[in-house]
């Protein structure tokens, strides 16, 4: 089993482990997808490079609110919630239904550790 | 006619245990009434507030089939410069909530102690005890 596969098996792990989480996805600065897990749920267009690139200019833009360098992002739409964690270089990007449990999708946080170590390797390379 | 000194009143309820300044402005950035202390940029704050909101409003409405965006949450962390000797905190960690009250929006500005549900429960009351005055004034 590649890398890759490693790190889908171990992504889809955590979309199943919080109910109503329907799409991770991992960019980079420029907002391209280095790696995209989502259930048949998940929006199509919301893992398109349109929202996420627009995403990854937000993130920039937060860090100039004054109160420091942006850490995560929680947005509420109707119908879906979309949480973002900046992790320099790489963004993670997780789509969930309005009812999932927020403080649940925000926890998964530190799981995302041993994933991106391999990962800002190769950004960084 | 909105009244400024009770806006201000209203919006200053919400300052305690933690929450530095609430802010009112339209969507365009534009400060309608501020109240909070400490050296804020209320301005600079408001105009950032509003071009995230437009950018995940664009983006979103798009991205999950003409869903409305109704509030977003920004969590920052303290940045520092050191030299190895000194640390230098440039700026303290805070959280930043905004959410759409009418045809304007509401933001609030809270230190870290703050936990990110009690200021989503504060803004939302805020918010609804904000809802009818504004659409009143929305609709004149």
């Amino acid at each position: 089993m590649s890398t890759l596969d490693t790190l889908r098996r171990d992504l889809l792990t955590l979309i199943h482990s919080v109910k109503g989480l329907q799409a991770i996805v991992i960019t980079d600065r420029d907002g391209v997808a280095l790696i995209k897990v989502n259930s048949e749920l998940a929006p199509e267009l919301s893992m398109r490079p349109a929202f996420l690139a627009s995403t990854v200019v937000t993130s920039e833009q937060c860090s100039k609110l004054g109160s420091g360098k942006c850490k995560a992002i929680t947005c509420f739409y109707e119908n879906y919630q979309v949480v973002h964690f900046n992790k320099n270089p790489l963004l993670i990007t997780l789509i969930a239904s309005i009812n999932a449990n927020t403080g649940m999708i925000k926890a998964l946080e530190t799981q995302f550790e041993p994933i991106l170590t391999d990962l800002k390797k190769v950004v960084n390379a | 006619m909105l009244k400024p000194k009770t806006l201000t009143n209203v919006l200053s309820q919400a300052n305690t245990g933690g929450v530095q300044c609430t802010l009112l402005l339209n969507r365009e950035g534009t400060l309608l009434a501020y109240s909070g202390y400490g050296d804020k940029d209320a301005r600079m704050t408001a105009a950032i507030a509003s071009s995230i909101w437009l950018s995940y409003e664009k983006y979103g409405s798009v991205a999950f089939n003409e869903d409305n965006l109704k509030s977003y949450i920004v969590e920052c962390e303290a940045c520092c410069v050191s030299n190895g000797i000194f640390k230098l905190l440039l700026s303290q960690e805070g959280n930043v909530i905004v959410i759409k009250v009418s045809n304007v929006l509401l933001c609030m500005h809270a230190n870290k102690s703050v936990p990110l549900g009690t200021l989503k429960a504060k803004i939302t009351t805020l918010a609804n005890y904000l809802e009818g005055p504004l659409t009143q004034v929305a609709t004149t």
